[in-house]
């Protein structure tokens, strides 16, 4: 029976068609996936876990609903999830040592969201240690796979789930964001994903990183697939004080699209893009001339700066959303003589490299004598930099640059130089400094065989403008 | 970054780790202390404020009141914790 579905051309919409007219049953969708993961995860390492013991009765609860009339268009659909987003029952690790014995004792919103649907999660997936990293390489549990060239980086630090999208494990899967972890994976993986509004998903049972940046983020093969899953999962939750309220996201209004679209010219030419992707950057201008936008070049002072924000902001919120992992309370523990000792051993030996590295970057940044110099100065050029993007976007209903200035690299290629790793993130920065929300769409690919993306970048609150310029776009490519 | 402040660093952290990667981590602070450094050149802006941001900060209260039922996670958490006694988390003699 499973030969028959075509996963490569399956989206929500069409599965959701299929289930209803009874083409096939949520079992033989999710078995046709199960089918996928056994030939290739033990390869790519997407996941670090199938949910064997519970999938039966998530697949039970699926069915239910198509039986009784009260199914919905996520009800069935075989989602992945990121491993620092929490499932009652099942271990949330972050791909740390850290956290590999640690067993969620609630739901994530999202998860919970996701549930009353009648999804099916089919695993957890890899990810930077701690969502730290742009290549998936940090993970306590081994490298994954490009699967376009399975010598290369997914990116990260959502690759588990951008690979097990992009090589048919999983029809749609979350990811999350601090600065690019989303987008970044999905522009080398040919797919789409989204980093939305700060607060339009709750945050409620992700594993907090930098909580001033931290946003679920939905990733897929198509616009419509994140669009439909974004939908679901977004919602204000009192579980989480920055998630938007209905009434607060109506103040915003959603004026018509002026189908004028820019180009940060200055801000690109310093981000080291290879010829290749600039190439293809401009190609995609064209298209989305053809389809009857204005492409016009808007001037940034600040935009440039955003990484250098963003490298004082988020290891300053690391030291401390991190302390809470001391060896006490959940988690690694080393059984040392005195107090201090369990929290340092625990933590030096539960923490990865560049996990540790970041930890005592924050606590430098964040101690007396420089605290004025990096900590408050960063926050001030933040709020410039979304002063600057709120002024442009008076102008153009959109902002496009490549999702990253190259495509996947090969494994091991940045790990020993963090600043290279760290410039991964430089086109991603600005929207989750801004808190706004930004989407990457595939946009071709490399001589090589590698895919490349489009990034683009709305005004708070605008995700619909993404969906409808991504959705335009993707008609071209 | 020399090694007795990364020593200062790690001891503030509370990370313990050894001299090798204390001296990696504080090789690798070099050229990333440069590069977030450039933001020292702009020009600071007196009226920097949130207020004329989109996501303008806003107070979210909520009454001080107890939510659950006394003991509903007691179990769920403990049973996560390396040492536990009575009901408590059980650490290491502090005085």
């Amino acid at each position: 029976m499973n030969t028959k579905i075509d996963l490569k051309n399956l989206n929500i919409e069409k599965a959701n068609k299929h289930l209803k007219d009874g083409d096939f049953t949520v079992r033989e969708l999710v078995d046709a996936y199960l089918e996928v993961i056994k030939e290739k995860n033990t390869d790519l390492n997407a996941y670090l876990e199938i949910f064997d013991k519970d999938i039966n009765s998530q697949v039970e609860i699926a069915e239910k609903m198509f039986e009784d009339g009260t199914a919905t268009k996520m009800t069935g659909i075989p989602i992945a999830v990121k491993d620092n987003i929490l499932i009652e029952g099942h271990i949330a690790s972050a791909s740390s040592k850290m956290l590999g014995n640690h067993t969620a004792v609630y739901d994530a919103f999202v998860i919970e969201k996701l549930k009353k649907e009648g999804s099916i999660f089919l695993g957890r997936t890899n990810m930077d240690e701690f969502a730290m990293g742009s290549s998936t390489e940090t993970s306590a549990y081994g490298v994954t796979r490009n699967p376009y060239d399975r010598t290369r980086v997914p990116g990260g630090s959502s690759g588990g789930s951008a690979v097990a999208v992009a090589a048919d494990m999983a029809l749609v899967s979350l990811g999350t964001e601090t600065c690019g972890s989303v987008r970044q994976p999905s522009s080398f993986c040919g797919l789409v994903g989204m980093k939305p509004t700060y607060g339009a998903i709750s945050r409620s049972g992700i594993i907090a990183m930098g909580s001033s940046l931290d946003q679920v983020g939905p990733m897929g093969k198509s616009v419509s697939d994140v669009e439909i899953l974004y939908n679901t999962i977004s919602g204000k939750d009192p579980l989480d004080s920055t998630s938007l309220t209905d009434e607060f996201k109506s103040k915003f209004d959603k004026a018509p699209l002026k189908k004028k679209i820019g180009v940060p010219r200055d801000f690109l030419s310093g981000g080291g893009i290879n010829e290749e992707v600039l190439k293809n950057f401009e190609e995609s201008c064209e298209k989305l001339k053809k389809a009857g936008y204005e492409i016009v070049d808007v001037t940034s002072k600040t935009m440039q700066y955003s990484l250098a924000v963003y490298y004082i902001i988020m290891p300053a919120e690391v030291s401390s959303n991190l302390a809470r992992y001391d060896g006490i309370r959940y988690g690694f523990n080393i059984d040392a003589p005195n107090l201090y000792d369990v929290y340092a051993q625990s933590k030096g030996k539960g923490f990865g490299k560049e996990v540790r590295r970041r930890l005592l970057l924050g606590t430098y940044i964040l101690s007396h004598g420089y605290y004025d110099a990096y900590y408050n100065k960063a926050l001030k050029v933040r709020d410039m930099i979304a002063k600057e993007l709120l002024d442009i976007f008076s102008d153009v209903d959109a902002i496009i640059s490549p999702t990253v200035p190259f495509t996947a690299f090969p494994l091991g290629d940045k790990m020993d130089d963090p600043m290279a790793m760290y410039m991964c993130d430089i086109f991603s920065a600005p929207a989750n400094l801004a808190g706004i929300p930004a989407m990457s769409v595939p946009a071709g690919m490399s001589k090589e065989g590698l895919p490349m993306g489009l990034q683009i970048t709305a005004p708070y609150l605008r995700e619909d403008i993404l969906f409808t310029i991504g959705k335009d776009f993707e008609k071209l490519v | 970054m020399e090694i007795d402040d990364i020593k200062k660093l790690a001891l503030m952290a509370r990370v313990d780790m050894d001299e090798k990667e204390m001296k990696e981590i504080g090789d690798s602070f070099g050229p990333i202390l440069d590069y977030v450094g450039q933001i020292k050149e702009v020009a600071d802006v007196s009226d920097s404020s949130y207020e004329e941001v989109a996501d303008e900060p806003i107070n979210i209260l909520r009454d001080d009141v107890v939510t659950n039922k006394g003991g509903e996670y007691t179990d769920k958490i403990l049973n996560q914790a390396p040492a536990k006694e009575n009901g408590y988390l059980k650490v290491k003699q502090i005085l």
